[in-house]
């Protein structure tokens, strides 16, 4: 499989006082394939919003190189040559629904702002039949066009930002945790909904989450994150069966089993928060790499 | 058993919706829209129902008590008031819109770029504006008209506008420094927005009511100042009449006695003014009732 993201030792540092800096993106590599959907999991602070924004244009990344379809995005020149492409053909679905969309513009408005503001021509005709289509695509009733955002329901307001994330056509959608702010019904429509666009069109889908049973269900790939450290990316499949690093072991541990006896007498291994130093990414299996520690021959 | 049920079942909320609905109503400044709403009217089409030509001076009646003929008396140059009310107050209100105008525009496109801009340029032009803010207003409209040279309605609602932006700036500044990392402007900035179209769609329409208020009370500002500084003899001419024009006459209305001709121009602008205030009471309140996000 040819591959849509190149991402080279990426680092992110945010500065909160002019001495102290804070790392949100240490050294991390990797690669997204085309028309796959890859999961990013790790718990609060990992980086997971960082990288995606960085994916996005949203920071500009303090060194490291992203290559998107062979275009540099972090280099200021090359993104200039090539801006349209990059923000049509990219798109990204928030965490939540209620700040993402503006309080005061109509459904209707709100889903063709993208076509809007690149002008251009909507596939199905006007600008509203565009919105009308997008929304049955979604699964949202075209009654709802000239609501207001204040007007719908969670679920509703994120079917809402999705359609206009689809509005363009994008190659790649990042989901930045959009189901964290849901109710777990919602949450298990929203991933169908995912699931189903994903196969109808086959754009990329960078999926960010907590919940990590989602993300089994959804991902073809996952990558896990811990303070800023990529520490793991294998195949879904392989990576919650046989997880190789410390932190991933521990991380997929605290799934909940439902059943009390095992939930009883299971034993959660510890993961220390060691501070992960200069290390590597090694292939461990196929497909599946590890971090290790540099000059540390165990996993 | 279908008692019983009816004993635990669903009780209906009581329906108070209509009367929540009727003290909105009750408090709308109904009477404060309509008295304003007639008086600009009539300022508009003054023509229909000025008695006299307002600039007509009838030296043969001059500080005539109101009456028949009269309806309001006339002032030390025989003009009638009756008429003058109306045609002055064209002027007035002209210049409390259109001051108004310029020190809107002025307020949005300084603190749009002001809270849109990078740390340092916005440091700056706040700086500069807390500069022009602490110098005090009448001198510097002073000081502007008088390099402007005789005044005007025109002249005078631009040197009222350009010296009124600075508190509305302000509200706009940390209003766009509120939505401006919402991630509605950060998709949009995704999408390929421009600066223009970030300010028309996404932050306008989300500060404009909290300055709305202000806006109002800028219009109530423009006439008050516009009547100061021609009660001090620095605005319009005697000849140009407007409200505050009028009651530029009145140190020597004193020394005659003739009182109508400062308590009928007061009156009428005392009362504008209410009503406006009014309004804008009004606004300030519906917008922190304010239109939820959730």
């Amino acid at each position: 499989m040819n591959s849509l993201i190149e991402i080279k030792n990426l680092n992110h540092k945010f500065s909160l006082t002019k001495k102290i800096k804070i790392n949100a993106l240490e050294d991390v590599s990797m690669s997204i394939n085309k028309g796959e959907i890859f999961g990013l999991v790790g718990e609060s602070g990992a980086g997971k919003s960082t990288l995606a924004r960085c994916l996005m244009n949203i920071y500009t990344p303090s060194s490291g190189e992203i290559f998107y379809s062979g275009i540099n995005t972090c280099d200021k020149n090359e993104f200039r040559k090539n801006r349209k492409f990059l923000q049509t053909s990219r798109q990204i679905v928030f965490q939540d629904s209620a700040s993402s969309l503006n309080p005061r513009m109509s459904v209707s408005d709100i889903i063709t702002e993208p076509l809007v503001i690149n002008k251009a021509k909507p596939t199905h005709g006007s600008y509203r039949d565009e919105a009308a289509y997008l929304m049955e695509l979604t699964g949202l009733s075209p009654a709802l066009l000239e609501s207001f955002p204040n007007e719908l329901s969670g679920g509703q307001r994120q079917r809402v930002a999705i359609c206009r994330a689809l509005a363009l056509d994008p190659t790649l959608l990042l989901a930045d945790e959009p189901i964290a702010s849901l109710d777990v019904s919602i949450q298990a429509q929203i991933v169908n909904l995912f699931l189903k666009l994903q196969r109808e069109r086959g754009f990329t889908l960078v999926f960010i989450a907590h919940d990590l049973a989602m993300v089994e269900f959804l991902c073809d790939r996952v990558g896990v994150m811990y303070q800023g450290h990529l520490v793991e990316v294998a195949p879904s499949k392989e990576l919650f069966s046989s997880p190789m690093h410390e932190y991933t072991k521990a991380l997929l541990s605290a799934i909940p089993i439902p059943d009390p006896v095992a939930e009883r007498n299971r034993i959660i291994p510890v993961f220390d928060g060691i501070q992960l130093g200069k290390g590597e990414m090694r292939e461990v299996l196929p497909g599946h790499f590890v971090r290790c520690e540099r000059g540390d021959n165990a996993i | 058993m279908d008692k019983q049920f009816e004993l635990v079942g669903i009780v209906n909320a009581p329906d108070d919706g209509e009367k929540g609905r009727k003290t909105a109503v009750k408090k709308r400044p109904v009477v404060s829209a309509v008295i304003l709403a007639l008086i600009v009217l009539i300022c508009l089409f003054c023509n229909l129902v000025m008695t006299k030509d307002p600039t007509y001076m009838d030296l043969y009646n001059c500080n005539v008590f109101p009456n028949g003929e009269f309806l309001f008396g006339t002032d030390m140059l025989g003009r009638d008031i009756f008429s003058m009310i109306w045609y002055g107050g064209r002027i007035s209100l002209f210049i409390g819109f259109f001051s108004t105008l310029i020190s809107t525009f002025l307020a949005i496109v300084i603190g749009s770029v002001s809270g849109l801009a990078s740390p340092a340029v916005d440091t700056v032009i706040m700086r500069a504006t807390d500069i022009f803010l602490s110098i005090p207003s009448l001198l510097i409209i002073i000081l502007i008209q008088a390099i402007l040279g005789t005044a005007n309605a025109l002249s005078i609602s631009f040197v009222i506008g350009i010296t009124s932006w600075t508190s509305i700036a302000k509200v706009v500044r940390t209003e766009v420094l509120r939505i401006r990392n919402s991630e509605y402007v950060i998709a949009a900035r995704c999408m390929g927005s421009g600066l223009f179209h970030i300010i028309l769609k996404h932050l306008i329409p989300n500060f404009i009511s909290s300055i709305m208020f202000m806006v109002i009370m800028n219009i109530r500002s423009a006439i008050v100042t516009e009547s100061t500084l021609s009660f001090m003899g620095m605005g319009l001419p005697v000849e140009i009449i407007s409200w505050g024009s009028m009651l530029s006459l009145a140190e020597r209305a004193l020394m005659t006695s003739s009182w109508w001709m400062i308590v009928i121009p007061g009156l009428f602008l005392v009362a504008t003014l209410l009503c406006i205030t009014n309004i804008g009471n009004y606004i300030r309140k519906e917008n922190n009732k304010s239109h939820s996000n959730l």
